[in-house]
């Protein structure tokens, strides 16, 4: 009968042992230290009882824990070495595109009796961590393992690493099943068909989305995809799912039968890490009760795909469109009204038209006008507001806002017309606006303004007002008159206008030369020969010779011929009165005026009184002097 | 037999009777002043467009939503020298609708720059500066008071009221005494009228050098050159004054009034040259 007995130890890489950090007690470590020394006494002597007996057979080993894994998960790599009296070193284990970390190492070593003595051999397991970076097939090579002073090999072991999405088949409750749900398997060409992604994961994961999905499909547009929606859990063949939901909404362009799909839903799942010793079931991830605890877990994207659906595609019929069809598919209503409700020809109605109902609002153009004769309009703005839970933009109202300008008298605001394609009743539908009573004011324009509201003239002192800017930030439409050629060179410097100064300048030098020589008029002449009488009248009253009778005859017409020129009247209505009102307040020349004038009335009318023969020199000085001051003070005229 | 009395006031009546006699010898001038202003705005352009089918055939087909060849179009009337205000405000609209916003921008300045009053221009202007936050120089007092959109009209009253006053001159020296109180207000109001109406149009000149950026948007450098420090960033449709040009860079007064250099392709004059 052979007799073994076994003694596990684990050393540390140097083989010493060492007391426990928290025993420091004389006594405790006393203890401690008997116990360990008394098995290695133990084993003493068993081994050298051992003298003699045959040595064992040695082999090595090199076992991986899987041969196929995914990037970034370890794989636990062992190197057995039994039948060995000792081991020497630590083999060093290399291969290329892998990482191979050393965690540990085991030995058992036993005793067999019998067969003539005591043998002892080592048992030891080396225990390594392979990572790889990329997905390929990898090879670990033949490793040297020094035992018992002579080289082992290793054999060469296989490892296939996968992308992370690869390892599906390792983890399939961490995948995802995807179904792409179309509403209708039948639609028309424009027609917005509501389109539903959804994703099921086992309730037991603990997962989150990454991504949007894509939906990919030829001839199709897609709106886009609000956050989807998680409503809680479902069973399906008795497994319970978290479902989430992303919603959207796709119009094919072209008829025939197009495809949906497929996609793909890229998610975050935590899913469990290898265990170090000893291979493990793929399919136990959730047995061992450590699943969702982060320190066992890993975080691994998994991508799931849905599976494509086809849709059969039948384009609009020709029969029956409306010439103002804008490709609008779907059910809607229409109504519009205009404010205000009075005005004058040339300033704008603001036309306010809603459009609701369920259908492709991208392809909701604004309505036209009826019947535009008399009317001009501006591009209209457009604004789409979907319905409160439609996160899709299916259901809405689009509102537009349309300028419109009469022309000419109206009674009734414009009147839209507004047509779709109804899928449901195979037909087109043509919408018409209630026309409300509107009243215009004014006269037909001569000439239609293009503004929305008057414009000054170019020539008005003050800027031309702006017209309204537009409700939207859209431009105002083009206009279809090219209008007046016109010059970048300003007026002043074209050539024709300079001419054209020529014209004025040459005008003017014409009527300058008219003025100048034209006849002095009936009175200037009248004038001129006044001034000639009175000169001569003065130089005669200067004379020595002359009579009393004509001196003072002389006198008076000089004061007539003076107060003539100064009022314009006739001289010779001119008596003393009125030659005396314009002596004014100069006293001295209106005495010696009166005295003048009484003189000739005097000698001319009575014949005496004075002496006929002369003047006497002082007296012709006096009335002189008298009649020149008051000929300069009149006599300018 | 009683005499009329001649009186002070009486030489008044006489006197403002005179002035009565002038405005009715001026009302016959008037038909004068009439054939001098009708003289000089039959120099005012505003000839007959020669390319309305061209012009209604890009029109088409801007309708239809073909706005390069509608812009195509346009631009061979530009090129013909056809231009009117109209032209270029709808060969603005296309290339607004082209995604050229700085070059829409251009077009709808050279419409105002021949018709001033363009009120669709000038709606349009407004909308794209506001998208491409186009900038301008800060408005100064002279904009205030001159900076009315001037047009040839204006350029044609400045002169009329320049001839007035110059034939107000010319008559004060030939005019009866009664005559010359109306004759000089009518000369004073003239050459008012002439001397702002020229202070106007010497404002309104100084456009002659504007240029409007119509890349998407161009950096003004310190110096001319790429690597040279920045001096502003000009979005699409701003607005500068040439000062000088260096080959293929121009000096420009900035919208921040500070001078910059800007590099050619990178801005249009907004006044076209007849050659």
């Amino acid at each position: 009968m052979r007799m073994s007995a076994a003694i596990f130890f684990r050393q540390n890489r140097n083989g010493g042992q060492e007391c426990p950090p928290a025993d420091h007690s004389l006594e405790g470590c006393a203890t401690t230290t008997l116990r360990r020394w008394g098995g290695w006494l133990v084993a003493l002597v068993l081994l050298l009882g051992s003298v003699g007996a045959p040595a064992a057979d040695v082999s090595v080993k090199a076992s991986l824990s899987r041969s196929v894994t995914v990037i970034g998960e370890p794989v636990q790599l062992q190197i057995k070495v039994t039948g060995a009296k000792r081991t020497d070193d630590i083999p060093d284990m290399t291969a290329e595109g892998l990482e191979i970390r050393y965690t540990g190492m085991q030995s058992h070593r036993s005793f067999q009796f019998g067969g003539g003595g005591t043998r002892s051999e080592v048992s030891t397991i080396f225990t390594y961590e392979v990572t790889a970076e990329k997905n390929g097939k990898y090879t670990i090579p033949a490793t040297n393992v020094d035992v018992d002073g002579q080289a082992h090999q290793t054999q060469p072991i296989a490892l296939t690493v996968q992308p992370s999405s690869a390892d599906d088949a390792v983890r399939p409750q961490a995948r995802g099943i995807v179904e792409i749900i179309v509403a209708k398997k039948t639609a028309y060409v424009g027609e917005m068909i509501p389109v539903e992604i959804r994703l099921y994961v086992d309730s037991r994961v603990n997962w989150q989305p990454v991504a949007m999905p894509e939906l990919s499909g030829e001839g199709i547009t897609k709106q886009k995809m609000p956050e989807p929606s998680r409503p809680g859990q479902v069973t399906r063949n008795g497994i319970e799912y978290d479902l989430l939901i992303f919603k959207t909404a796709i119009t094919p362009g072209k008829a025939g039968k197009i495809s949906v799909g497929p996609t793909e839903v890229i998610y975050n799942a935590q899913v469990p890490r290898a265990r170090r010793s000893g291979p493990r079931s793929p399919f136990d991830i959730f047995s061992g009760g450590i699943f969702g605890d982060e320190m066992f877990a890993q975080t691994q994207q998994i991508k799931a795909k849905g599976e494509a659906v086809e849709l059969t595609v039948k384009p609009l019929p020709v029969t029956g469109k409306p010439r103002d069809f804008s490709g609008a598919v779907g059910k809607f209503q229409f109504s519009a009204d205009g404010s205000p409700s009075a005005v004058k020809i040339g300033d704008p109605v603001t036309m306010k038209m809603r459009i609701t109902g369920r259908g492709n609002f991208d392809r909701v153009e604004a309505p036209a006008l009826r019947d535009p004769a008399g009317w001009r309009g501006y591009p209209p703005s457009g604004v789409f507001k979907k319905d409160d839970g439609d996160e899709v933009g299916l259901s809405g109202t689009k509102t537009f806002e349309m300028a419109v300008i009469p022309e000419e008298q109206k009674t009734q605001m414009p009147v839209f017309t507004f047509s779709y394609f109804d899928p449901e009743t195979e037909k087109y539908v043509v919408l018409t606006s209630e026309p409300a009573p509107l009243r215009v004011d004014g006269a037909k324009a001569p000439v239609a303004t293009p503004a929305p509201k008057p414009v000054a003239a170019p020539t008005a002192p003050e800027p031309a007002p702006t017209p309204p800017a537009p409700t939207t930030k859209d431009i105002l439409g083009p206009l279809d008159d090219a209008g007046p050629r016109r010059s970048f060179t300003p007026l002043e410097q074209r050539p024709e206008f300079l001419r054209a100064q020529i014209v004025p300048g040459v005008v003017l030098l014409l009527l300058l030369a008219f003025r100048l020589r034209r006849r002095p008029d009936a009175t200037a002449a009248r004038h001129s020969a006044l001034r000639r009488e009175k000169s001569a009248l003065l130089a005669k009253l200067r004379d020595g010779q002359i009579t009393p009778p004509e001196f003072f005859d002389a006198a008076a017409r000089v004061a007539q011929i003076a107060t003539a020129l100064a009022t314009g009247s006739d001289a010779a209505s001119v008596d003393a009165t009125a030659a005396r009102a314009l002596a004014g307040t100069d006293t001295a020349t209106a005495e010696v005026i009166d005295e003048v004038f009484a003189a000739r009335s005097e000698l001319l009318f009575a014949g005496g009184g004075r002496d006929a023969s002369r003047v006497t020199s002082d007296d012709r000085t006096r009335v002189l002097a008298a009649l020149e001051k008051f000929g300069r003070k009149n006599g300018k005229a | 037999m009683a005499k009329p009395e001649i009186t002070a006031s009486r030489v008044r009546r006489r006197q403002i009777r005179s002035v009565a006699t002038f405005f009715t010898a001026a009302g016959r001038r008037l038909h004068l002043a009439a054939l001098l202003v009708a003289c000089l705005l039959s120099f005012l352009p505003g000839r007959a467009h020669g390319a309305a089918g061209p012009f209604e055939a890009a029109n088409r087909a801007y309708e239809q939503g073909r706005f390069s060849e509608a812009k195509i179009g346009y631009e061979k009337l530009v090129e013909a020298g056809e231009w009117s205000a109209n032209l270029f405000y709808n060969l603005g609209n296309a290339d607004h609708r082209l995604g050229a916003p700085g070059r829409a921008i251009l077009d709808y300045e050279r419409a105002l720059a021949l018709d001033p009053a363009h009120p669709e221009a000038r709606a349009n202007l407004e909308v794209l500066r506001q998208l491409t936050g186009a900038k301008r120089r800060a408005p100064l007092w002279q904009d205030k008071f001159l900076g009315w959109p001037a047009g040839d009209a204006w350029v044609a009253g400045g002169a009329a009221a320049g001839w007035i006053a110059i034939f107000g001159l010319a008559l004060l020296f030939t005019a009866k005494r009664g005559e010359k109180t109306a004759l000089w207000m009518v000369t004073a109001a003239s050459l008012v009228t002439c001397a702002y109406l020229v202070a106007v149009l010497w404002w309104q000149h100084q456009d002659s050098t504007t240029a409007i950026v119509v890349a998407q948007s161009t950096e003004a450098r310190l110096q001319p050159a790429d690597s040279a420090g920045l001096a502003e960033t000009l979005p699409a449709g701003s607005r500068v004054q040439i000062l000088r040009e260096r080959g293929e860079w121009l000096y420009c007064m900035l919208p921040g009034q500070k001078p910059g250099w800007i590099a050619r392709p990178a801005i249009e004059r907004v006044r076209l040259s007849a050659s």
